[in-house]
């Protein structure tokens, strides 16, 4: 019997097999989240009716920034709830923020899904990346102060929204 | 002032309904989008009416509307209650986005929290190689594998703007570098960061080349003496070896 | 009636396996022959029965019978037949059925071809096929199964992955992969018996290489089709991608073209057999962790299937290999007796062995940075719970330097006698290579060639090809200078004296040809986004693309959306190209087939990102080269396959002697 080969055999399978086996339970295509506890970033930007909208200016008052488009399903199942939660919330800021879209399909379908605050667009979409986004549904909850304190990706669960509008508080 | 009253209701259901509110804005907005390769302009979306499509009756219900507004503009504005609950509801949520919509002018959104390391740049090529090699060093978020110069996902565009942007402003690659990394994560790099937490990856391969090459010597020259090696020269053997084979070949 | 029989079969399949390795492990053991026959028997049966079971779902996913699991799951009236049968490999379940298959069949020709042989060998190495086998065939057979029944029957299907439907490549990529991958099993069987049995001699050997090479020749053939696959279907204009489960296939590659050298050393000079055990073993090990990374959905991967109970079971099967080899190694190299070649023979620090030996060092240290750049999000997952990736970039910066290093190699090491040299004949061997290749080199860098990777790469592959043609040239040199030989028939004659020779030097410029194409095409790319209005065209590099409109096509199993695009170059007419955007009822969102000019100095390739009919954007590239590294590599595989090619004067000698 080699012992060397075995002893270097044994380093070589032990820790492998040890890191294989550490992976299971961990998601591999999960995008882990930066932003939570970092101040939101500012930005200017106008709205689908023409309206600016400066997020400086609105500090004092909490903030849901949420990110969507009308080719994206879950974004679309999320919309009445945010409608609803906008209507009962009116001390909390709703935004939309168009991603990867056009302005005139999301107006065609704000016309027919109802629409209580507004969107905003970017052409550049340097929102996207300054808020660290990596598709949609991604919604935001800044605080008063103007930090980040949620981030839910993808679709909005009843539930989700409620804790995460308690968070604001 | 009755007759424009009926008018009243249409009118502000109009104006209401975002589509027709302000179409020159509209498409405008939709018509100017420029990409970030400086391609051609898209066309409007599906075109909005314009003021020469209307009907005349229509033309003319507008015009008597406008009169309508500015004589309305003077009276008292119809109270509350003559609305149906429907408008009420429109109305309120018009009043809640006016009172989001700031009216004061805008000042651009600053860029980053700390300055950038050198001048701006202006040379459009410059921008695009640079902002090109540092998307090649970023992974797309979306898609698996990808750099975000590859990919067409709407991150991976908006990543390739940014960088640009950014380059354009001043900023230096490992300044942009770690602008993404502070928002994404440090996964965002196509590689890992060549600091000392990462030494594995980088010197292990090194170092497996280096004990290997000195095996190899090992096991090269530990083992004989020169004179003990067997040249055999300018592939004796195998010459004749396929000298041999040839002519079997030959015989049969 | 299909579920049922498939499952009777799959359980067949499964005993005769079983028993397959008690009868081969008596035969090793105690030498038997009769049990040997058993053995060989029970292979038979085995492989028949997988066999009827593959042929048994590709009926029931052609007749549409989803009554069937499987079908239910990936099959879809609306699917046409091609891509039906295809569907066989297309998900996990269907594929690990046909990876038992290919292994049983694999095992079944093996003992066929050594009926004659030494029965405790051949008892143990199908012993250890059938274990690799039942592993496979217990998946398949158990919980899992792509037989089960599904009552009530459907009547309608999903249909397979969109993305496999889209090109003719599918069908040809898994199936050679396969061949490739599940064949690594028949050379480690061998190695494991040679390690069991205690000897090791010339013949064993002689059966190892045929196998090897052909294995090694297809498992070529499935790396440089998947490339071609994923660059004529993806979009994004690249063909390797370093993602993990193409890494899997990578790594056995590597080690196996080790091994396949290090046998060469030890059929000439004595030497390196030890070594050649265990690259062949390391491969195949690590064609099961290949196994596992593909399937085990831990690693980040877009071909990768997702996490599912069999992740923790491969795991388990992988640690019982790779213990199981160490302690066999361990407790049998000591005993084992190589009778390969001549005595071992000793060479100098400047010989062919040596560059043999620093080959191979190359080709494990390239694997082994492979291995680690995959792994190593995990690793640093566990440790530090953080998240961080390992890209194209990396492997890059680490493994050109080792792929210069290998064609240089490529140069030098044929150009070395064995044993050693002395100055001037080392002068005479390398003088030429080098000065050739120094001079193209200085013509490429006065022709513009600004890149110095790419300067260096032509520089090196020169200097290796030049090689190449001299060892090429030799025997046809000499067939030529017999008398009576036609010039036509000399490159025959001198591939059936030589065909090993020949076989490497073939592979050895494809190689050339891939290294060159690879380093042009990636450093010359050039891409850029272009919107066309409907009857408009635009200037690009030399192009003129012109939109002729959009085209919808309604298929049963899609909606494809197309754009008709009017090609020139300045003003020779290329024809249309018709990149298009497909919609299958399964995916929400389109997914592109991008359309592509394949010409010999370069290729024009366009992906559609949006098509109105009134406007039309893409994305076009341009990459110079690119064709031939589908060329070259197979070439690379024409080598390997002419190198396999059984000398017929040994043959008929060992009958004679017989």
């Amino acid at each position: 019997m080699n012992w060397k080969v075995l002893a270097a055999g044994a380093l070589v399978i032990v820790p492998l097999i040890w890191i294989l086996a550490s992976g299971f339970g961990h998601d591999p295509h999960a995008i882990p989240t930066t932003t939570i506890g970092s101040p939101a970033a500012d930005f200017a930007l106008t709205s689908l009716e023409g309206d600016p909208v400066q997020l400086s200016k609105l500090r004092g008052k909490p903030v849901v920034l949420n990110f969507w488009s009308t080719w994206c399903g879950p974004c679309v199942g999320e919309h009445p709830l945010l409608q609803a939660a906008a209507r009962q919330h009116p001390e909390v800021v709703f935004l939309g923020v168009l991603y990867g879209d056009e302005p005139g399909r999301a107006r065609d379908y704000l016309k027919r899904a109802g629409s209580a605050y507004p969107t905003l667009v970017d052409e550049s979409q340097r929102i996207v990346v300054d808020y660290g986004v990596a598709g949609v549904p991604e919604t935001f909850f800044i605080a008063a102060d103007g930090t980040i304190v949620e981030k839910v990706s993808g679709g909005l669960g009843q539930a989700q929204l409620l804790a995460a509008l308690e968070k604001l508080k | 002032m009755n007759t424009p009253l009926p008018l009243l209701p249409l009118a502000l259901a109009l104006w209401v309904s975002p589509g027709f509110a302000t179409p020159d804005r509209a498409a405008q907005q939709a018509g100017e989008q420029p990409s970030a390769m400086g391609a051609t302009a898209q066309p409007a979306p599906a075109a909005l009416p314009a003021e020469g499509d209307f009907p005349p009756a229509m033309m003319q219900a507008m015009a008597q509307r406008d009169a309508a507004q500015e004589a309305a503009a003077q009276e008292a504005p119809p109270a509350e209650e003559d609305f149906p609950p429907a408008m009420m509801q429109a109305m309120a949520e018009r009043d809640a986005v006016q009172a989001v919509t700031a009216t004061a002018p805008v000042e651009p959104a600053p860029q980053l929290a700390e300055a950038p390391a050198g001048p701006p740049v202006t040379d459009r090529a410059v921008i695009d190689q640079r902002a090109q090699a540092i998307a090649e060093g970023l992974r797309c978020p979306v898609c698996q594998g990808l750099s975000a110069a590859d990919s067409q996902a709407e991150s991976a565009i908006a990543m390739r703007t940014r960088a640009g942007d950014l380059v354009a402003t001043g900023y230096s690659d490992a300044q942009i570098n770690s602008y993404f990394v502070e928002r994404y994560g440090e996964w965002v790099l196509l590689e890992p960061p060549r600091t000392g937490r990462h030494w594995l990856i980088w010197l292990g391969p090194l170092v497996l080349l280096g004990l290997g090459a000195l095996v190899v010597a090992w096991r090269m020259t530990a083992v004989t003496k020169p004179s003990d090696a067997q040249r055999v020269g300018e592939q004796d053997d195998e010459d004749a070896y396929e000298r041999r084979i040839l002519d079997e070949l030959e015989r049969s | 009636m299909i579920p049922t029989l498939g499952r009777a079969l799959l359980f067949l399949g499964l005993g005769a396996s079983a028993a397959g390795i008690s009868a081969g492990v008596i035969a090793g053991w105690r030498r038997s022959s009769e049990a040997a026959r058993w053995t060989r028997n029970l292979t038979y049966v085995s492989a028949a029965a997988f066999g009827l079971a593959a042929l048994l779902m590709v009926y029931a996913l052609l007749v549409h019978d989803f009554s069937v699991a499987y079908v239910a799951d990936v099959g879809s009236t609306t699917t046409p037949a091609m891509i039906s049968v295809v569907s066989l490999w297309s998900s996990l379940e269907g594929s690990m059925l046909f990876w038992a298959f290919i292994a049983a069949a694999y095992a079944g020709f093996f003992a066929w071809g050594t009926r004659h042989d030494d029965p405790a060998r051949v008892g143990w190495s199908l012993a250890v096929q059938l274990f690799v086998l039942l592993f496979f065939a217990l998946l398949v057979a158990g919980e899992a199964t792509p037989f089960a029944l599904i009552d009530p029957t459907p009547t309608e299907g999903p249909g397979p992955n969109p993305l496999l439907q889209n090109h003719i490549l599918m069908a040809v990529h898994p199936p050679t992969l396969y061949l490739g991958y599940v064949g690594m099993a028949v050379p480690f069987a061998m190695a494991v018996a040679a390690l069991a049995t205690g000897k090791l001699d010339a013949s064993w050997t002689r059966t190892m290489r045929s196998w090897s090479l052909f294995v090694w020749a297809f498992l070529t053939l499935g790396i440089v089709l998947g490339g071609w696959w994923s660059y004529e279907v993806l979009g994004w204009g690249g063909y390797w991608a370093w993602d993990p489960v193409e890494n899997a296939s990578l790594l056995p590659w590597l080690t196996f073209t080790a091994f396949l050298h290090s046998l060469i050393v030890a059929e000439r000079r004595g030497r390196l057999g030890l070594l050649a055990l265990v690259l062949v073993i390391a491969s195949f090990l690590l064609t099961m962790l290949g196994t596992f990374m593909t399937r085990s959905g831990v690693f980040n991967s877009v071909h990768s299937f997702t996490q599912s109970p069999v992740g923790p079971v491969f795991l388990g099967f992988l640690a019982l290999c790779l213990v199981g080899s160490v302690l066999l190694l361990a407790a049998r190299m000591d005993a084992l007796k190589i009778e390969i070649g001549p005595k071992p023979r000793s060479a100098e620090l400047v010989s062919r062995e040596a560059g043999f030996l620093l080959a191979n060092l190359v080709l494990v240290v390239f694997s082994a940075t492979v291995l680690l750049g995959t792994v190593y999000p995990l690793i640093n997952q566990a440790i530090t719970g953080e998240q961080v990736s390992v890209g194209g970039p990396y492997y890059e910066t680490m493994t050109l330097p080792l792929i210069a290093g290998l064609l240089a190699l490529m140069g030098i090491g044929p150009a070395l006698p064995w044993g050693g040299a002395s100055t001037p004949v080392l002068l005479r061997q390398l003088l030429p290579p080098t000065v050739i290749a120094i001079a193209v080199g200085a013509i490429a860098k006065v022709m513009g060639l600004d890149n110095s990777w790419v300067h260096l790469t032509l520089t090196l592959a020169t200097f290796a090809a030049v090689v190449s043609f001299r060892e090429i040239w030799a025997p046809i040199g000499a067939a030529l200078r017999r008398s009576g030989e036609p010039a036509w028939r000399a490159p025959f004659t001198a591939m059936a004296a030589s065909p090993r020779r020949m076989g490497a030097h073939i592979a050895h410029l494809g190689v050339v040809v891939m290294a060159i194409s690879i380093g042009f095409s990636t450093a010359y790319k050039q891409e850029a986004e272009l919107n066309i209005e409907l009857g408009q065209s635009t200037e690009w590099n030399g192009y003129t693309i012109g939109f002729l409109g959009a085209e919808r096509i309604d298929d049963p199993h899609r909606t494809s959306t197309r754009a008709k695009l009017a090609v020139f170059e300045g003003r020779h007419d290329l024809g249309e190209l018709m990149p298009a955007l497909n919609k299958y009822p399964r995916m929400s969102q389109s997914i592109g087939t991008p359309a592509v000019i394949n010409r010999p100095s370069e290729d024009l390739y366009i992906s559609a990102v949006r098509v109105a009919s009134d406007q039309v954007s893409i994305r076009a590239y341009v990459q110079p080269l690119v064709s031939w590294v589908w060329l070259g590599g197979i070439l690379v595989v024409l080598g390997g396959l002419v190198a396999a090619v059984p000398r017929l004067r040994r043959r008929r000698e060992q009958e004679r002697e017989a």
